[in-house]
C-alpha cells in the first residue's frame, strides 16, 4: 500500500496515532461504560415487564374480548416501548406502556366494530364463531373447580358490564381499578387531564354498580 | 413473580382511587381481576414469556444494525465529496486545478493511512456520537408529547 516513501508516511502514522490514540480510549470506555448500561437497563426493562405483562394480557383481552389477538397487542406494546422508549426514565415506562397498550385495544375495538357492522349487513350475527372448546375447557392447575367456576362466573359478569362502558371509561377504570395506575400515570396513558380520568372512573364506577345490581354494592 | 404495582406511577394505597363513591365495588372488581390473572395457564404464561424475550431480542438486533448506520452516512459524505470534487473540476483554472489535485493527493494519503489502521475505530465512534445525539433526543422528549403508540 505505501507507495511513496517510509518517511513521509510513518510520520503521517504517527500524527494520525497522537490525533486519534486519546479519542480511541476515550471511546473504548465510553463503548464498555454503554455496553454496561445496555445490559443494566435490559434487565430493568425485562423486571418492569415480566411485572406487568399478565396484567396487561387481561386488560387487553377485557378490552378486545379475544385472548390471542390480546396477546400480539401485548407483544407489540412491549416491542415499541423496548425501541422507542427504553431510554426514559423507568418511572415514565409504566404510563408509556399502557398508552400504547390502551392505543392499540382502542384501534382493535375500532377495526371490530367495522368488522361487525359488515357482517351483521350481510346477515351475519356479527361474531367470529363458536367458542373454543379447549379454551373453555377448565384449567387443572389453578383451584378447587367449584371455586373456580365462581371465579370465572363472576369475572364473566364483569368483563360484560366492562364491555359495555364507552372506551374512556374502559380504560380509566382498568387504568385505576386493575393496574393500580395513580391518577396522573393514568392520565399520561390515557393522553387526556387528570380531571378527564376522575370523570371518566366515576362515571364507570355509577355505570358499572347500576349494571351489576346490589350484589356487587 | 414481583408486584410492580407499588412503583412510581403506581397507587400507594387504595383510596385516592375510589372517586366515584364505590368501594366495595371497585374492592371486589379487583379481587376478581387478580384471581383472574393468578389463574393464567401454563401456556399463557409461557407465551407472554416468550412475546418478553422477543422484545428484548428484537431490541439488541435494532441495536447492532444501528452500528451500521454511521458507516452508511460516512460512505455517502465520502462518495458526495468525491462527487462534488469531480463536478468542479472542469471550471477550475489550471493552476488552482493543479493545487486541488495536490491537496487532494495528500488527503488521499491521509485516507489511505487511515483506511490501513483505523478505519473500524473512526468508524466507531460516529457510531458513539449517534447514540448520544439519540439519548439526548429521547430525554429532551416529555412523556405526554408526540404520537405515542
Amino acid at each position: 500500500m505505501n507507495r511513496r516513501g517510509g518517511g513521509r508516511t510513518d510520520a503521517g502514522v504517527v500524527a494520525l496515532e497522537r490525533r486519534w490514540g486519546s479519542r480511541r480510549d476515550a471511546h473504548w470506555d465510553c463503548r464498555a461504560e454503554r455496553g454496561a448500561r445496555a445490559l443494566e437497563q435490559e434487565q430493568q426493562l425485562n423486571a418492569f415487564l415480566a411485572g406487568v405483562e399478565r396484567r396487561a394480557l387481561r386488560i387487553a383481552e377485557i378490552g378486545t374480548g379475544d385472548r390471542d389477538e390480546a396477546m400480539d397487542l401485548v407483544q407489540d406494546a412491549m416491542i415499541r416501548l423496548v425501541r422507542k422508549y427504553a431510554g426514559r426514565p423507568e418511572r415514565e415506562w409504566a404510563p408509556l406502556f399502557f398508552r400504547i397498550l390502551t392505543n392499540r385495544v382502542r384501534d382493535s375495538q375500532r377495526r371490530r366494530a367495522v368488522r361487525n357492522r359488515v357482517i351483521s349487513w350481510f346477515g351475519g350475527d356479527g361474531e367470529d364463531g363458536r367458542p373454543d372448546p379447549v379454551a373453555e375447557a377448565p384449567d387443572p392447575a389453578s383451584g378447587a373447580p367449584d371455586e373456580q367456576l365462581e371465579m370465572r362466573e363472576t369475572m364473566a359478569v364483569l368483563e360484560a358490564a366492562i364491555r359495555a362502558l364507552p372506551a374512556r371509561q374502559q380504560e380509566a377504570f382498568m387504568l385505576r381499578n386493575f393496574e393500580g395506575l395513580d391518577v396522573a400515570a393514568t392520565a399520561a396513558a390515557m393522553g387526556c387531564s387528570e380531571g378527564s380520568v376522575k370523570t371518566h372512573y366515576s362515571r364507570a364506577v355509577h355505570a358499572l354498580r347500576a349494571r351489576l345490581g346490589e350484589s356487587w354494592q | 413473580m414481583k408486584d410492580r404495582r407499588h412503583d412510581n406511577g403506581h397507587d400507594h394505597g387504595h383510596d385516592e382511587r375510589y372517586e366515584g363513591g364505590g368501594g366495595a365495588l371497585e374492592e371486589r372488581a379487583r379481587r376478581a381481576f387478580d384471581d383472574s390473572v393468578e389463574a393464567l395457564d401454563a401456556a399463557t404464561l409461557s407465551r407472554l414469556n416468550r412475546a418478553r424475550r422477543a422484545a428484548l431480542a428484537g431490541d439488541r438486533g435494532e441495536r447492532l444494525a444501528s452500528g451500521w448506520r454511521p458507516v452508511a452516512a460516512a460512505a455517502a459524505v465520502a462518495v458526495l465529496a468525491v462527487a462534488l470534487w469531480l463536478g468542479q473540476m472542469p471550471d477550475e483554472p489550471a493552476a488552482e486545478r493543479e493545487t486541488v489535485v495536490a491537496v487532494a493527493a495528500e488527503d488521499a494519503e491521509d485516507l489511505e493511512i487511515v483506511l490501513q489502521d483505523e478505519n473500524l475505530d473512526m468508524l466507531a465512534e460516529l457510531e458513539f456520537y449517534d447514540w448520544v445525539d439519540s439519548e439526548e433526543a429521547f430525554r429532551s422528549e416529555p412523556v405526554g408529547s408526540g404520537n405515542i403508540g
